[in-house]
C-alpha cells in the first residue's frame, strides 16, 4: 500500500483555517485536511505519527503556546531528512520574516495572507509538491 | 672685534625688559632700566632713575597690594633667583583697552651678590609669555568644550598628573593632586578599578595603545562614563609611564542608550503593523476573495465587495509601506 501525503493546516485563527482549507479543497489540492489551532497540538500529533507517507504543512507564524518558528525549529531538530514540506502562510508582510522562513530547508514557499486560489495553484505547480501529491 | 666690550649697550639692546634695583632699607632704588622695560612701563629713564621702585610704581592693577609691596621679600630672604610667576599686563596703555592688549609676563628676580654673599643689586626681568599663556588658555577652553583632559602616569616616581580639563570631568578641585591612593574613591566599583588597572598593565606589558571605558563617581557624586586613550612612554627600551587623554562620553552613552530604546520601539511597531494589524485585515481580504471565488455574488453584492476590497487593499498598501520603511531602518543599522 502506498503511503499517502497528509495535508496539514496549522493556524490559531479559525477563519483563516476555514479559508485555507476551502481553497485547498476547492482548488483540487486535496480532499481532506488535518487542522491544528496551535503548534503544540501539531507537535503532539507528530509524536504519534508513524512516519508513513509525507507531510505538506501550511503553517502560520504568529500563534499562541507554540509559534511557527518554534514548530520549524522542532521539525529541524527531530525530523531532519523526513519528507516534510512547509508552506509558511502568515499575515506578516515583513521581508525579514520571509528571509527567516526561507532559511529553513523544509520551507518551500512563503505566502502572505489571504491565501487565495491562485496561491494553491502556484503551490501545486511546484515540481516537488506535484511529485508528492502523485504518490 | 672690539676688545673693550660695552655691556651697557648690550643691556639697553636686550629685548627682555629688565630693571636693576638697589635695596636700600625698605625701598628699592632704581639704578637702571633697559629700553624694553621703559617701553613697557611707558616712562623715560630720567623719570624713574634714582627714585624708589614703589615710589614710581606704588601699586599694580594686576596684583593685590600686599603681594605687590612684598614682591622682593623672597629674593631678599633666599638670596637666589626667584620666579614670582606669571603676571598680567595691559600694553600698550591706551584709553580704550581690548583683549589684544593683554600681555603676560613671567617675572624673575635675580640677586647680584658681593663677595660676602650679600645682595648688592636685584635684577627684575620680565619674559613675555603672552603666546604661551594664550595657547594654554585655548587648550584649556578646548578641553572644557570638548570635555576632555590630559593625563600622565610616571611609573618611575609612581605619580600621576591631570590637567584641569580632566579634573573638571571628574569634578574634583583644581588643587587636587591625584595619586594611586586618593583616586581609588572615583571608581564606581572595585570591578571598574580592577578592569582599568588590568588595561594599563596590558598596555605597559604589550606596549600597545590603551583604550578603555571606565565608570567613575565624580567628586560631586555624579556617575560618568570616561573614555581613556593613551600610550606607553618608552625610553631606552624601558616603559617609564603612560600618557594620553580622557574624554567624558556620558552623554554619548546616554544618547546610544536612547537610540537603542527607540530602535526597539520601532521594531515593536513593525511587529504590530506586520502581524497584529495585518492579521484581521488579511481575514477581511480572505473573506472577500472567498465570496467572490466560491459563492458567485450577484451584481449589487459584487459592487459592495469591490468597494470593501479596494478599501482593505488601500489599507494593506499603507501597512506595507510602513513595514518597508522600518525594514530600511533595520538594514541601515546592521
Amino acid at each position: 500500500m502506498r503511503a499517502e501525503t497528509s495535508i496539514i493546516v496549522i493556524d490559531d485563527d479559525a477563519i483563516q483555517r476555514f479559508l485555507i482549507t476551502t481553497v485547498l479543497k476547492e482548488g483540487g489540492l486535496c480532499s481532506s485536511v488535518e487542522e491544528f489551532s496551535d503548534g503544540k497540538e501539531f507537535i503532539s500529533w507528530m509524536g504519534e505519527w508513524d512516519h508513513s507517507g509525507s507531510l505538506l504543512l501550511f503553517l502560520d507564524i504568529m500563534m499562541p503556546i507554540l509559534n511557527g518558528w518554534e514548530v520549524l525549529d522542532h521539525l529541524k531538530q527531530f525530523f531532519e531528512g523526513v519528507e516534510i514540506y512547509v508552506v509558511v502562510v502568515t499575515s506578516s508582510n515583513s521581508p525579514s520574516d520571509r528571509d527567516k522562513a526561507m532559511s529553513y530547508s523544509m520551507v518551500i514557499e512563503f505566502r502572505v495572507k489571504p491565501f487565495k486560489l491562485k496561491d494553491a495553484i502556484d503551490i501545486m505547480a511546484i515540481p516537488k509538491v506535484r511529485k508528492l501529491l502523485e504518490k | 672685534m672690539p676688545i673693550n666690550f660695552d655691556y651697557s649697550q648690550l643691556f639697553r639692546a636686550l629685548d627682555l625688559p629688565i630693571i636693576i634695583l638697589y635695596p636700600d632699607g625698605s625701598e628699592f632704588v632704581i639704578l637702571d632700566a633697559n629700553n624694553a622695560y621703559l617701553d613697557l612701563v611707558c616712562k623715560s629713564l630720567e623719570e624713574i632713575q634714582g627714585k624708589g621702585y614703589f615710589y614710581c610704581f606704588p601699586f599694580s592693577p594686576y596684583v593685590n597690594h600686599h603681594n605687590w609691596t612684598t614682591t622682593f621679600d623672597t629674593v631678599l630672604t633666599q638670596k637666589k633667583t626667584v620666579n614670582t610667576g606669571i603676571f598680567t599686563w595691559l600694553f600698550p596703555i591706551t584709553e580704550v583697552s581690548t583683549p589684544k592688549d593683554i600681555r603676560y609676563f613671567d617675572i624673575t628676580h635675580s640677586p647680584v651678590l658681593d663677595k660676602d654673599g650679600e645682595i648688592v643689586f636685584i635684577v627684575r626681568s620680565l619674559k613675555d609669555v603672552t603666546k604661551l599663556v594664550g595657547d594654554r588658555e585655548v587648550l584649556l577652553e578646548a578641553q572644557q568644550t570638548a570635555q576632555f583632559g590630559y593625563w600622565w602616569i610616571n611609573l618611575e616616581k609612581n605619580s600621576m598628573y591631570w590637567t584641569n580639563g580632566l579634573k573638571d570631568i571628574l569634578e574634583v578641585e583644581q588643587a587636587f593632586k591625584p595619586d594611586f591612593e586618593n583616586t581609588k574613591v572615583l571608581y564606581e566599583t572595585i570591578g571598574d578599578e580592577i578592569a582599568f588597572l588590568e588595561a594599563i598593565k596590558a598596555s605597559i606589558e604589550n606596549r600597545t595603545e590603551l583604550k578603555t571605558t571606565i565608570r567613575v563617581r565624580t567628586g560631586k557624586g555624579n556617575l560618568r562614563q570616561v573614555l581613556v586613550i593613551g600610550k606607553p612612554i618608552i625610553f631606552n627600551n624601558i616603559c617609564i609611564g603612560l600618557n594620553g587623554i580622557a574624554r567624558d562620553i556620558t552623554e554619548v552613552h546616554g544618547f546610544i542608550d536612547r537610540l537603542k530604546l527607540l530602535d526597539n520601539e520601532l521594531l515593536e511597531i513593525e511587529f504590530q503593523q506586520s502581524h497584529m494589524i495585518r492579521g484581521p485585515l488579511s481575514r477581511i481580504l480572505g473573506l472577500i476573495d472567498h465570496l467572490r471565488t466560491f459563492r458567485t455574488p450577484d451584481r449589487a453584492t459584487e459592487n459592495l465587495l469591490s468597494v470593501i476590497s479596494d478599501s482593505a487593499e488601500e489599507l494593506d498598501d499603507i501597512i506595507a509601506a510602513i513595514v518597508n520603511k522600518t525594514q530600511i531602518h533595520k538594514d541601515s543599522n546592521r
